[in-house]
């Protein structure tokens, strides 16, 4: 990749960490808000320089969109971030940042962070421009994943700068609504960017995932298995029965997964102790909530094969394989990046598996046991109060497997398969997920796009922890 | 069908039909869920079983009396024979294998639970 543009992007990715943890105070706050005006133009030409998108007709997004049409949504989020200011600030950029910090470590204050942020993307984005032409497929997922992180932090910034600026409804209701769907919407891109299981080169709105099967015919694929079954699971054909079978393969698999990295002695290849019992927690969670609802919960709706179908391949293929790997130190040791990449994986699975279980009991799908002694029948179809302690065990080791996920991921060098991901930009992903409690967006499909932030108070503790 | 004639399920299998003998090995499950612990290894190896018998017939459930008496290892015992003979009258044939990956989930769970009754953890953790 060039030197010129990935120089410049990691001293922007830098400065973007700043700015997560850097607020405004009141006197700066409008000036910050420019900034942030500046950043999403830049980032938007950067995209487009990136990928040769040009806007579409403009158009209310919503969650299908996301699926179908991920990078496009991004660029046309930024663009449609409405400026912090009605009036056009008179000056040339060049005056909103004259204020540059020699570097990072250096910037006083939100000003300069962001304007360090805002002159480094700029400068970055000159040489994208230049080399874009001599990128591979590869490097430009790379180049679009760091343009995502960038603007996720914009996103999540400016959420926080709307707040402090008390705009809550009206305008500022459609500013602060159209900062989220950027988070969710940049977020996407950067975990596709990630994902080497997408396709490479200019295949920009790609995203149906398909109903292929991944088989475990080593360890090495567990993670790509259990990645999958996320993504078939998030297809929304999903029933109740389907969800606690996978969440039971899940489970049982963790718990292997444990034994595996115990008998590896923890402190090998940087595993954490506290991976550990993360991962210990969430098998936990799961199993808990699984063994509860198994005996009272049936399906009402045919489900889905290819889910079920990936969840057997977890579970009679991986799991036995696990198995026999914590039996002997040696082979356990072996296999530890892999058991650690699942770790990082269990995430999004346990996320896809909450959001399926609330979408089969919201489409009508669910049957609950009827123990009532004077009931005629053994079923009655289930409301969401019945599913409401499933949905809870589920939402609890959602934010487990989020801390496992940060932790797996935090010292391990990433497989081979992965693409690149800059050291900076890992960090900066990590903070950001610690910045999340929702962000992927509520069913029905049709719903508008939406994200929930920590206060930035909250999240300069846990940064700093 | 009532608790007298689930009992009779579970005393004569062989004089019901074979989904009357499913849905009466789930009624054997449930209760093994709640004589186990929450969330065990145990457990989940049972869950597993149950998913065996729902890919083979719809989910109805009858409900035998088990003694209180009984741990979840004897009422497991319970489910394994009703199991293993409709394994042998199911029809299709496919669906006895679905049904011996079932009996193999009990078994396993039937292990873990004697080990646990020993003072011995899984033999692969």
């Amino acid at each position: 990749m060039g030197l010129i543009y990935a120089g410049r992007m990691e001293l922007a990715t830098r400065y973007a960490a700043l700015a997560l943890v850097t607020p405004p105070d009141a006197g700066s706050a409008m000036h910050v808000g420019r900034l942030q005006d500046d950043l999403a133009v830049l980032l938007a030409e950067m995209t487009e320089t990136v990928t040769g998108l040009r806007l579409g007709a403009a158009f209310q997004p919503n969650i299908a969109d996301l699926v179908r049409h991920p990078v496009r949504l991004l660029r046309g989020g930024l663009v449609a971030l409405p400026r912090v200011d009605s009036a056009p600030d008179p000056r040339p950029p060049s005056a909103r940042w004259a204020d540059l910090p020699a570097n990072p470590a250096r910037a006083a204050g939100p000003v300069q962070v962001w304007t360090g942020l805002v002159v480094a993307a700029a400068t970055s984005g000159q040489g994208l421009r230049a080399q874009a032409h001599h990128m591979s497929g590869a490097q430009r997922w790379t180049a679009l994943g760091e343009l995502a992180a960038l603007a996720e932090v914009l996103a999540v910034t400016r959420s926080d700068l709307l707040t402090q600026l008390g705009s809550g409804n009206g305008r500022g209701g459609r500013a602060r609504q159209a900062a989220a769907a950027l988070a969710v919407e940049a977020r996407e891109v950067v975990r596709l960017a990630g994902d080497p299981g997408e396709p490479d080169g200019r295949a920009w709105s790609p995203v149906y995932p398909s109903r292929r099967i991944v088989p475990v015919s080593t360890l090495a694929a567990l993670p790509r298995a259990v990645e999958n079954a996320g993504r078939l699971l998030s297809r929304g054909d999903a029933s109740i029965t389907d969800v606690l079978s996978l969440t039971r393969v899940l489970a049982q698999t963790d718990r292997a997964a444990v034994a595996v990295l115990r008998a590896a002695g923890i402190s090998q290849d940087g595993v954490s102790e506290r991976l550990v019992t993360l991962l210990d927690a969430h098998a936990d969670g799961l199993a808990t909530s699984v063994t509860a609802a198994r005996a009272n919960l049936a399906s009402l709706s045919p489900g889905s094969p290819a889910a079920l179908a990936q969840g057997r391949e977890i579970g009679a293929s991986g799991l036995p394989r696990l198995q026999a790997a914590a039996r002997r130190a040696a082979e356990a040791r072996a296999v530890v990046p892999h058991v650690t990449a699942y770790a990082a994986a269990t995430a999004d699975m346990t996320i896809a598996l909450r959001d399926a279980a609330s979408r089969a009991v919201a489409g009508h799908g669910v049957a609950v046991r009827d123990r009532s002694e004077d009931s005629p029948l053994l079923w009655r179809p289930a409301a969401d109060f019945d599913v409401a302690p499933l949905v809870r065990g589920l939402d609890g080791a959602v934010r487990t497997a989020r801390r496992a996920a940060i932790e797996a991921t935090t010292d391990v060098p990433a497989p081979g398969a992965e693409r690149t991901l800059r050291a900076s930009t890992a960090q900066l992903r990590h903070a950001l997920a610690r910045r999340q409690i929702a962000l992927r967006p509520e069913a029905p499909t049709t719903a508008p796009l939406t994200a929930h932030f920590e206060p930035v108070g909250r999240s300069r503790a846990a940064l700093r922890a | 069908m009532g608790t007298s004639g689930g009992q009779a399920v579970v005393l004569r299998p062989d004089d019901f039909e074979v989904t009357e003998v499913l849905a009466a090995v789930r009624g054997v499950l449930d209760v093994a869920l709640e004589r186990c612990d929450a969330g065990s290894a145990a457990a989940l190896e049972i869950c597993a079983a149950w998913e065996g018998l729902d890919a083979v017939s719809a989910s109805s459930v009858i409900e035998p009396t088990m003694q209180s008496i009984f741990g979840a290892i004897v009422v497991l015992a319970t489910a394994r024979r009703l199991l293993r003979g409709a394994i042998i009258r199911v029809e299709p044939l496919s669906s006895a294998f679905l049904l011996a990956e079932a009996l193999r989930h009990l078994d396993a769970a039937a292990s873990i639970l004697a080990a646990e009754a020993s003072g011995e953890g899984p033999s692969w953790a």
